[in-house]
């Protein structure tokens, strides 16, 4: 070979290494670069009357009027706002969920890894007649239980319906338990419910859709730095709902639900929750990463840490169906798991009661 | 009675303690104190846990768990004389089985792992009850103890020990699993489709649902799943075989006193010398030969909300049939069958309330059974059957979810012998089933207490089942339960045994 031809050769060496890097980056990137970002979710609806006028509706109540009038928004879209935030990610998500329970001074933990596929461009097509109608799959969910170790490896996949007043399913979901072995249909607990007897509801943890309560904003309040709204929510469709009403303190920059107090059939403010929210990279959506319920009557507690939150992976269909239910092994393990509370006195002091808010509303208001 | 009057006390001790704690605040001082610190000691006690937890900080991929349980089942009606086939018992305990089981799983890759289950069983019932346990026959005769106790007191072989040791492999659409394994096929409580696993059933008619896992018998398999949209195709296939076993002569529900004497039918087995006297392993197992495979699939797809699937599986009968050979005795051969299943279920919303529905049907060609009446000359004694089995289930939450029910209804339709006149005696059986659980949400669910009723529709016996559970921690669960079987002393199923109602407790601690 040539002295010239050597030279080439060595050019032609550094720029195949050059575009093999380049591959690399873009492929590296690419995946990132398919997930979103998160949205405000006033943006991610746009047309306010969107939520505001849900599934037919065609005029405002007169409550809903007076807050337009006063805040410029509605109970009902800000609650909306915020159920956009609670479904983080684009496509997909996973995470891990670590519920500590406590009862009568005993501490019970549940840890399970969990996945959603979201069956919609984005929320807006639950709103509009365009998008999805009710009784239609908008997710599909799957998981696998990690602790306590007699339910390691129950197994689960769903799929969620889109509510409205005429199709009241949420739900349908098949559950391997490792006793049984094999996959078996459960019917869906009611929302009113207890999940797995904690001080959480079905319904507070993930089925409560906007739509069936009635919401009015009592006023504004401020909450650990955060400018909130704060809603009123009575149930419509059960006059035995476990909750007279609750309120929400709701931030009113990112619509993230920080606080809530939750009023018994007697009207007493029996219940009290604290939720700690933060932004997850790569798409900055909002999670909700600490639900603390407390009840002020038993002292039972129930608190829902969420952590190694992964978005928009381009989860397949198969991993939501029947087919997957044959895993028995966790595809994952958290990196870095969460301390375990080991005695009642460990736990971070329970949620308060916003009394400030009460007093400055000069409602009274009594405990059990 | 005095187990119907203690029933009765206990049932009104549940509501009356229910009563009593739904009105006490666990904020109580007092009360917090003494109860809120035990429960909270209790709540992490682990100690095998905690060992194995070492184990799995260092292997990153490693998942380990197992359990310890005790089951103890107290006869109530204590030792009698006078029972059917002029039996007695002088035993008090049925059982009581002490179960260890280890069960690691490690993750290769994220796409691959291995798991493996080890039993260790030990029924100390043998050693509690000494040679009272397995009574006398009419004439004074006791039963062989030491071979009853070779095949039950506890695991000795390897296989016994080894549970399933297999690998899972994820392939895209594909799923894979090869090796040691249980495949538990249907949708329906009981066994309707669930037939691809041979099983010990020695409790007879206490056997129930939550203790099949352990009482199936792994088999050497290859599961194979392709997944693709709604739909799922599995195929399995077997070269290895085992029979199922029901009760052993001299085993609590075993209708045979298990003495072995000069003109026992057993020693009269040309084929070949069974030491251990097993009824159920003495007949011809299928040679290890491809032909003699066992083979199936199960097809499902889940369209618009319905779960429907179909399959066929091609097994060698688990209790062999018993030909007989005229002057040279019976011969026992394990013979091929068909099975054909459907499956189907649904969930809906109906009166604002969720409800599951669920269908079941297994039909069974060329099934061997003795016949019923005149033994003719030149007849082998059996008839060929087919049948079917049909189960029909219906399942939903009451009171905010605190209370579940479950109504199924099964009927086993058998038809299409080939000898006249030569057919079973039942020709066909239905089975109503009511199960009831309720979780006292004044316990956090942790206090559940069930109910269950079967009745044989034709005959009228029945059983019933009633047990509370409650569970301490994430580790340790406790339970007490029930059995009652009533009916006559001809009936088959419940009534025969109505001098054997149980009373069951467990304790398990799982780490």
């Amino acid at each position: 070979m040539t002295r010239c031809g050597s030279k080439w050769n060595t050019i032609f060496k550094g720029f195949r290494r050059v575009l093999i890097i380049l591959a690399l980056f873009i492929a590296f990137f690419y995946k990132i670069s398919l997930g979103g970002q998160w949205i405000n979710p006033k943006e991610v609806i746009g047309d306010p009357s969107l939520a505001r006028l849900q599934q037919g509706r065609k005029e405002l109540t007169p409550t809903e009027k007076r807050d337009l009038e006063k805040y410029g928004f509605t109970g009902l879209e800000i609650i909306t706002y915020v159920d956009v935030n609670r479904e983080p990610g684009k496509e997909d998500s996973e995470g891990f969920y670590h519920l500590t329970k406590v009862v009568g001074g005993s501490i019970e933990l549940i840890e399970d890894l969990r996945r959603r596929k979201y069956y919609r461009k984005s929320y807006r097509d639950y709103l509009t007649p365009n998008g999805i109608k009710p009784g239609e799959i908008r997710a599909k969910r799957s998981g696998m239980v990690l602790y306590p170790p007699k339910m390691l490896g129950t197994i689960w996949i769903g799929n969620i319906f889109l509510w409205s007043e005429n199709y009241t399913q949420f739900e349908e979901q098949w559950v391997r338990f490792p006793w049984l072995l094999r996959p078996r249909r459960y019917t869906s607990q009611p929302g009113e419910s207890k999940w797995t007897g904690s001080e959480m509801l079905e319904d507070d943890r993930r089925k409560r859709h906007p739509r069936q309560e009635d919401h009015r904003i009592l006023g504004e309040d401020v909450i650990n730095g955060h400018a909130c709204f704060v809603i009123e929510s009575i149930h419509k469709y059960n006059p035995n709902y476990p909750y007279s009403k609750r309120v929400s303190w709701i931030d009113r920059e990112v619509f993230i639900d920080l606080h809530e107090e939750q009023f018994d059939r007697q009207g007493r403010l029996f219940k009290v929750v604290e939720n700690k929210w933060a932004q997850m990279p790569p798409g900055n959506y909002w999670v909700r990463t600490w639900w603390d319920y407390y009840n002020l009557e038993s002292r039972n507690r129930a608190i829902l840490e969420t952590f190694e939150w992964v978005f928009d992976q381009g989860l397949k269909d198969e991993d939501f169906g029947k087919g997957f239910l044959n895993r028995v092994v966790p595809w994952r393990k958290p990196k870095n798991p969460l301390p375990i509370y080991k005695r009642v006195s460990d736990l971070p002091p329970p949620p308060q009661v916003r009394w400030e808010f009460w007093d400055k509303l000069g409602l009274k208001v009594t405990t059990p | 009675m005095r187990g119907k009057i203690g029933i009765i006390f206990f049932w009104l001790g549940i509501l009356f303690t229910n009563n009593i704690i739904k009105g006490t605040s666990w904020a109580e001082e007092g009360y917090q104190s003494l109860l809120g610190r035990l429960n909270e000691n209790l709540s992490f006690f682990n100690p095998l846990g905690n060992a194995f937890n070492h184990i799995e900080a260092r292997i990153p991929n490693l998942f380990i768990k197992g359990l310890v349980r005790n089951r103890t089942m107290v006869d109530m009606h204590g030792r009698r004389e006078d029972l059917f086939y002029n039996r007695s018992k002088r035993y008090n305990y049925q059982s009581i089985e002490w179960l260890a089981e280890l069960e690691l799983l490690y993750a290769i890759t994220p796409k691959m792992s291995l798991v493996n289950v080890s039993d260790f069983l030990y029924d100390a019932a043998f050693d509690w009850e000494g040679g009272s346990r397995f009574g006398r026959d009419r004439y004074g005769r006791k039963s062989l103890k030491s071979w009853l106790e070779g095949e039950r007191e506890y695991y000795r072989s390897f296989k016994e020990i080894l549970r399933e040791l297999y690998i899972e492999i994820n392939y895209g659409d594909w799923f894979f699993r090869l090796g040691k394994q249980q495949v538990v096929w249907g949708k329906m409580d009981g066994k309707v489709t669930d037939i691809i696993n041979p099983d010990i059933n020695w409790a007879g008619p206490t056997h129930t649902q939550d203790n099949y896992r352990w009482t199936r018998i792994p088999l050497w398999m290859a599961k194979a799943v392709y997944a693709w949209k709604e739909f799922d195709f599995e195929l399995i296939w077997t070269p290895d075989f085992e029979p199922s076993e029901g009760a052993l002569p001299g085993d609590v529900f075993s209708t045979r006193s298990g003495y072995i004497g000069r003109y026992d039918s057993y020693r009269n087995i040309n084929e070949r010398v069974v030491t251990r006297f097993n009824p159920y392993k003495v007949g011809k197992r299928p040679g290890r030969a491809l032909k003699n495979s066992q083979f199936g699939f199960r097809a499902n797809v889940v369209k618009g909300g319905w779960d429907i699937g179909l399959m066929y599986w091609f097994p060698w009968d688990r209790f062999a049939t018993s030909f007989r050979r005229g002057p040279l005795g019976s011969e026992y051969e394990h013979t091929r069958l068909h099975n054909f299943g459907f499956n189907l279920d649904k969930s809906f919303n109906f009166y604002r309330r969720n409800w599951v529905f669920r269908v079941e049907s297994l039909y069974t060609k060329d099934k061997y059974i003795p016949t019923q009446g005149e033994r003719l000359p030149l007849h082998d004694g059996v008839t060929r059957v087919n049948s079917l089995l049909n189960a029909v289930a219906l399942e939903t939450f009451w009171f905010r979810g605190d209370l579940t029910s479950l109504l199924q209804i099964s009927n086993n339709r058998f038809f299409k012998y080939d000898k006249e006149d030569m057919g079973p005696l039942k020709r066909h059986q239905t089975i109503a089933i009511l199960s009831l659980a309720y979780a006292f949400e004044s316990f956090a669910d942790k206090l559940v207490a069930k109910v269950g009723h079967y009745w044989v529709l034709e005959e009228g016996e029945w059983k019933g089942t009633y047990g509370i559970s409650y569970k301490f921690s994430d580790f340790l669960e406790a339970s007490v339960e029930y059995h009652w079987l009533s009916g006559h002393s001809d009936d088959t199923i419940f009534g025969r045994w109505g001098d054997y109602d149980q009373m069951r407790f467990q304790v398990e601690y799982n780490f």
